[in-house]
């Protein structure tokens, strides 16, 4: 069985009621909190859905007031990511301080 | 440096809480999670552990891979900045070594790394985009797990306390991927040690939520758009339920005191200028309701807490969304761990100079001013006249405070270093460069006599070692203030003392202490102690340790001609039972 992997978009709109209308509409995962930005033209917001539910929100009745721009695939970045974490624990002697990334000046 | 699993942030918070005892407590979360984790909160503070706090969290959302890193980096700035007495800098971004010393004398920093540990475990383990925790709710897949940021007690349950037509953001359905609110509110271990920090650290008057990513500041509240004048309108106002949480109605707005507002909106503007330093990215403030309200959330639980029952401190509660990505490359990770370094540095400099209660204790009768940053060229006294007045001098001092004194990771150190009965200053940088210690002898009448005597090694090469402490006391007996180094991290086994010989130079030894250095001083926990504890005069370093796993005291008696007689006497309820008891703080004095 094949995944149905999540997609990263933005979607960008003139005005807010636009992009509340889709989301409405298509009900995406909109992060922690739902918070569009000013950009240039109007709003926009980053969303996730599978890519199934994203090729079928193009066709919704409120779509037409929005422009989609797929960002990355979220599932395959994720798993790429995991390549990144520590896979033991470089902390475990208690010697190991950690160092933060700011400058000490 | 790949991002850290839940074992090395647990790890990074042991390690750090022991290689800075007299900056940290590590505090233990009473909760495990589901899958039987125990998780730590560690306390940033060199001031009064009562002053005002700082709550700090990340990793409530486990998909969310950046802030528990962030927290970590932070800490460790922090307390390495304070340590070494330098400034921070993060891209553009420049923080001096005042302000964080500001930070920590003033204010407690409480973090929470990590409050989701196993959702996090799971999220870079197996399904990268998992966000809530791992609870057994009786099914599989997607039906397990609560999201902790929906069940805090704050309108929690979403289907009574909003108009069906808002689109809160939440859901009672234990399937739903992302926003599950739980079976009930607090039901989830990792909410309820969030609440423990809250009930139990009165002092938190600032609560900060670290997630990612759109990205944006965000103020209170979360429940409606904000309006000051129409103080019915609240959360707790049942008659609102059918109407709250539409958005540009008319009908309902949540309550915010203006003075609040102006307060969390200046905070909020105040970290998104040093965020935006760090790179030019600007994240943004924006009130947390955007397009649809939400429910549950802990920002809004904190500030939420004072209103419900004004007897709880009032607590301002924010969310910063850092970066663009979920999970960014790491390279990317490491600019966004300095945007939020950069951006809570500053929420802490608000927190520290709104804090209440903050107070220097004064020994001896007269306050002298050392100015550690650009700008002076001399030494202000103050002298007590014994009836509350004061006389006031301002004796030049012009290379000692306009070019020493501000050199970064110079501390001050205040002793009798001629024996001359008057309090002297001297000047120990433990960042490399110097290889002397200048001192300025108070002349009695306000004036200044500046030395600068060499101590090559001493300053040059062993000050400036991670985890070395300074030391003061008469540690020959001589009447003269001396300064010994003890290092309380591994790689030393013996005990520096630069002894004052009463004319602005020092006399180096290096006495061998190799079991006291070697292996108990770098113990977690362990406090080091000043004190003449054989009544020889002398002044001897004691080691007391207010983590469990000791029941003695070991001590490092002088021999006055820097050697050290090392003993070890049992005090087996006394350290074993009491001093590691949570609030426990050491104070030596003559007590018999």
């Amino acid at each position: 069985m094949s995944e149905d992997p999540i997609i990263h978009f933005e979607i960008r709109a003139a005005t807010l009621a636009e992009i509340k209308e889709f989301t409405d509409e298509i009900q995406p995962d909109l992060g922690c909190r739902a918070i569009a930005r000013r950009a240039e033209g109007g709003f926009v917001i980053d969303a996730y859905l599978p890519e199934s539910r994203l090729q079928s929100s193009r066709d919704v009745r409120s779509a037409a007031n929005v422009s989609l721009h797929v960002l990355e695939n979220a599932s395959e970045v994720g798993r790429a990511r995991q390549q990144e974490v520590g896979s033991s624990n470089r902390y475990a002697a208690r010697g190991e301080i950690p160092r933060g990334l700011g400058r000490k000046e | 440096m790949p991002y850290l699993n839940v074992d090395e942030i647990e790890s990074a918070l042991e390690n750090l809480a022991a290689a800075y005892p007299d900056l940290t407590t590590l505090m233990t979360a009473p909760n495990t999670t589901h899958e039987g984790r125990t998780s730590h909160i560690l306390r940033l503070g060199a001031g009064d552990p009562s002053a005002d706090g700082v709550l700090i969290l990340g990793g409530m959302h486990a998909r969310e891979w950046v802030p528990p890193d962030a927290l970590i980096s932070f800490s460790a700035d922090l307390l390495e900045a304070h340590e070494t007495g330098t400034g921070l800098g993060y891209g553009g971004a420049a923080f001096s070594a005042a302000d964080v010393s500001s930070i920590l004398e003033s204010v407690n920093i409480f973090i929470f790394a990590c409050v989701n540990p196993d959702g996090r475990r799971f999220s870079q383990a197996s399904q990268a985009l998992w966000r809530k925790n791992r609870r057994p709710n009786g099914g599989g897949g997607s039906c397990l797990g609560v999201d902790i940021n929906r069940n805090f007690d704050f309108l929690w349950d979403h289907l009574a306390k909003f108009a069906p037509d808002s689109g809160v953001s939440a859901s009672d359905n234990p399937c739903d991927a992302n926003v599950y609110r739980g079976p009930a509110a607090g039901s989830e271990p990792e909410t309820r040690n969030v609440v423990w920090m809250l009930d139990n650290t009165p002092q938190i008057r600032w609560h900060m939520d670290v997630h990612s990513a759109v990205p944006v500041i965000l103020h209170s509240w979360g429940s409606d758009q904000n309006q000051s004048t129409q103080p019915t309108q609240t959360f707790l106002n049942t008659a609102f339920d059918a109407v709250r949480g539409r958005i540009n109605d008319t009908a309902y707005g949540e309550f915010i005191p203006a003075e609040d507002l102006d307060l969390v909106s200046s905070a909020s503007a105040r970290m998104n200028d040093a965020v935006k330093a760090v790179r030019g990215d600007n994240y943004g403030v924006e009130q947390a309701f955007g397009l649809y309200p939400t429910s549950g959330a802990s920002d809004d639980y904190a500030f939420a807490r004072h209103f419900a029952d004004p007897s709880r401190s009032k607590v301002y509660g924010f969310t910063v969304e850092c970066g663009h990505s979920f999970q960014p490359t790491w390279t990317e990770a490491e600019e966004v761990i300095k945007e939020v370094s950069a951006g809570l540095i500053a929420l802490c400099l608000e927190a520290a100079e709104l804090a209440v209660g903050s107070v220097s204790h004064v020994r001896g009768k007269d306050i002298a001013l050392v100015r550690q940053t650009p700008g002076w060229s001399t030494i202000p006294v103050a002298f007590s006249n014994g009836t509350g007045g004061w006389d006031i001098t301002n004796g030049a001092a012009p290379t000692f405070i306009g070019n020493w004194a501000n050199t970064p990771g110079v501390r001050i150190v205040t002793g009798d270093f001629n024996g001359n009965g008057l309090t002297d200053i001297a000047l120990v940088r433990q960042t490399p460069g110097w290889a002397s210690i200048p001192i300025a002898f108070a002349n009695g009448s306000g004036g200044w006599d500046i030395t600068n005597g060499a101590a090559p090694t001493f300053i040059g090469n062993w000050a400036n070692t991670p985890g070395v402490r300074i030391v003061t006391g008469d540690f020959n007996g001589n009447g003269l203030t001396d300064i010994a180094l003890v290092r309380q991290t591994p790689g030393w086994a013996s005990i520096p003392v630069a002894f004052a010989n009463g004319s602005g130079g020092w006399d180096i030894t290096n006495g061998a202490a190799p079991t006291f250095i070697g292996n108990w001083a770098n113990t977690p926990g362990v406090r080091i102690v000043t004190g003449d504890f054989n009544g020889n005069g002398l002044t001897d370093i004691a080691l007391v340790r207010q983590t469990p796993g000791w029941a003695s005291i070991p001590v490092a008696s002088s021999n006055g001609s820097g050697g050290w007689d090392i003993t070890n006497g049992a005090a087996a309820t006394f350290i074993g039972n009491w001093a590691n008891t949570p609030g426990v703080r050491l104070t030596n004095g003559d007590y018999r």
